[in-house]
């Protein structure tokens, strides 16, 4: 039998760092980095070539824009907060809580813990800032390349606009997370993410509450990016969003330990 | 079957569990783990290659990395080949003197090579509690296997004639396995009986004991 010898190079380990190598060792940050700076570089070229793209597709039909703004640069890329990058974040974050999905990492994890704050706390803290991470890796190439397309979009709107993303994100990964708590499956929280997530925007349909909405931060961005809002007419979603995510991750601890293995 | 993410290395595995159950631990009782549980050579291979043996092993050593008191093991050896079995058995039977460990199988093999209690469940209640060896000392009842050189018969019917025999007939053209009611009755018996009948006896062994066997007599007397 080999000696018990401890490597020198071992690195402790802890929850945290196990979401940490969760994130690097498996395509998921690279994945979240990759489709936010797709679009980041993709909507500014969209935005700038969009009469040339859709008269090369449009059989003869000529269709007139006005010019560019760089504000519309930026904007086609905060869209996303509502689309392929809310979807991407939600599986990946879907992926690290659903443990109890997996019955014998459930009992390893289960039966050592002492709270479950300690395993919900890393897995939403990680992902959330992998998603926001990505989220500005994607906002700083689209504000480069509308930069260099169409011109210098204004810096305190993006940085208003980033911030609704960022926050939007997390909220995003919260409610992942007490999605995760009602069903087991990965594919099935998914679901009931998204569908939450998506069917919010609905409710906005009532004005009176849709500034206090969340859903009210993902479309926030167009109207910083116009200079039609300043951030702080979004206060009272702002406060809303980090209410009801705090109370998704409360909701989510005390399920998980009302759950059966 | 435990469960571990794949991409992690057996040592970062061992480690966590460490750090969930004795944070104070040093690594050297990650590194004493992983090597009791015969998993050193691989401590820094991703366990998203290991086999059903080899995560098993893990898991014993995740177990291990906290120096517990007390071990309780539900079916350790099931989904294993012979040789994973073996070596499961061995890591356990080697914890013999440094902690109490709580091994449920239905391998009752398995059990009369390691265990020194033994309990028996039947639906939901415990039907025995005791030391394995009183458990087949007990409800086994002691039997031999007599060979006999030329004619057996009459021998089988003398034997079976007996009041402390419970069964004598030929298992084989020169060999009659004899069930006796005691041990001592058997042993001071059977080579009375031979001798009267002028038999020529080659040999008279004990038929091994186990505890499947005594499981059987034990649950068939109660039902």
């Amino acid at each position: 039998m080999a000696t018990a010898t401890a490597p020198a190079t071992w690195r402790p380990m802890n929850l945290w760092r196990l979401e940490w190598l969760r994130l690097k060792r498996t395509p998921r940050a690279l994945t979240m980095a990759a489709v936010f700076v797709f679009f980041g570089l993709l909507q500014p070229i969209l935005t700038r070539y969009q009469s040339q793209l859709l008269s090369h597709v449009g059989n003869g039909v000529r269709v007139s824009f006005p010019p560019a703004t760089p504000a519309a640069g930026v904007s086609g890329y905060f869209g996303e907060l509502a689309g392929t990058g809310l979807i991407v974040v939600v599986v990946i974050a879907a992926g690290a809580f659903t443990f109890d999905a997996h019955h014998g990492l459930a009992i390893f994890l289960r039966t050592r813990v002492t709270g479950f704050w300690r395993l919900i706390a890393p897995r939403f803290t990680v992902n959330a800032g992998a998603a926001g991470f990505a989220f500005v890796l994607g906002a700083l190439a689209a504000w480069y390349e509308t930069y260099l397309l169409i011109g210098a979009p204004a810096v305190g709107g993006m940085l208003a606009a980033t911030l609704c993303g960022v926050v939007s994100l997390g909220y995003a990964v919260a409610v992942t997370a007490f999605a995760a708590t009602l069903v087991r499956g990965t594919l099935a929280t998914v679901g009931i993410a998204l569908a939450a997530l998506f069917a919010l925007p609905i409710a906005g349909i009532y004005r009176p509450i849709a500034d206090w909405l969340p859903s009210a931060l993902t479309s926030a961005p167009a109207a910083l990016l116009s200079g039609a809002h300043h951030l702080s007419h979004y206060l009272p979603a702002f406060a809303v969003t980090v209410a009801v995510g705090a109370a998704a991750l409360a909701a989510a601890v005390a399920r998980l330990r009302a759950r059966e293995i | 079957m435990p469960e571990f993410d794949g991409w992690l290395t057996a040592a970062e595995v061992t480690d966590l569990a460490r750090s969930l159950v004795a944070p104070s631990a040093s690594k050297q009782a990650v590194a004493a783990a992983l090597a009791a549980a015969g998993l050193a050579d691989s401590a820094g291979r991703r366990v998203g290659g290991f086999s059903r043996g080899m995560l098993q092993r893990l898991g014993l050593a995740c177990a291990l990395v906290g120096e517990p008191e007390l071990l309780i093991l539900d079916e350790p050896t099931s989904a294993l080949d012979p040789a994973g079995r073996a070596e499961m058995l061995s890591m356990v039977a080697a914890m013999r003197g440094r902690r109490t460990v709580i091994f449920s199988s239905h391998i009752l093999a398995d059990v009369q090579r390691i265990a020194d209690q033994v309990g028996i469940l039947r639906d939901g209640r415990l039907i025995y509690q005791g030391a394995t060896k009183d458990l087949i000392d007990t409800y086994l009842e002691p039997s031999w296997l007599v060979r006999i050189a030329g004619d057996l018969l009459p021998v089988a019917a003398a034997l079976a004639g007996q009041p402390w025999t419970t069964r004598a007939e030929p298992v084989a053209a020169d060999a009659i396995r004899v069930d006796a009611t005691s041990l001592e009755a058997g042993e001071r018996g059977i080579p009375a009986v031979i001798a009267r009948c002028g038999a020529r006896q080659v040999s008279c062994e004990p038929v091994a004991a186990d505890l499947e066997s005594a499981f059987l007599a034990l649950t068939g007397a109660r039902s």
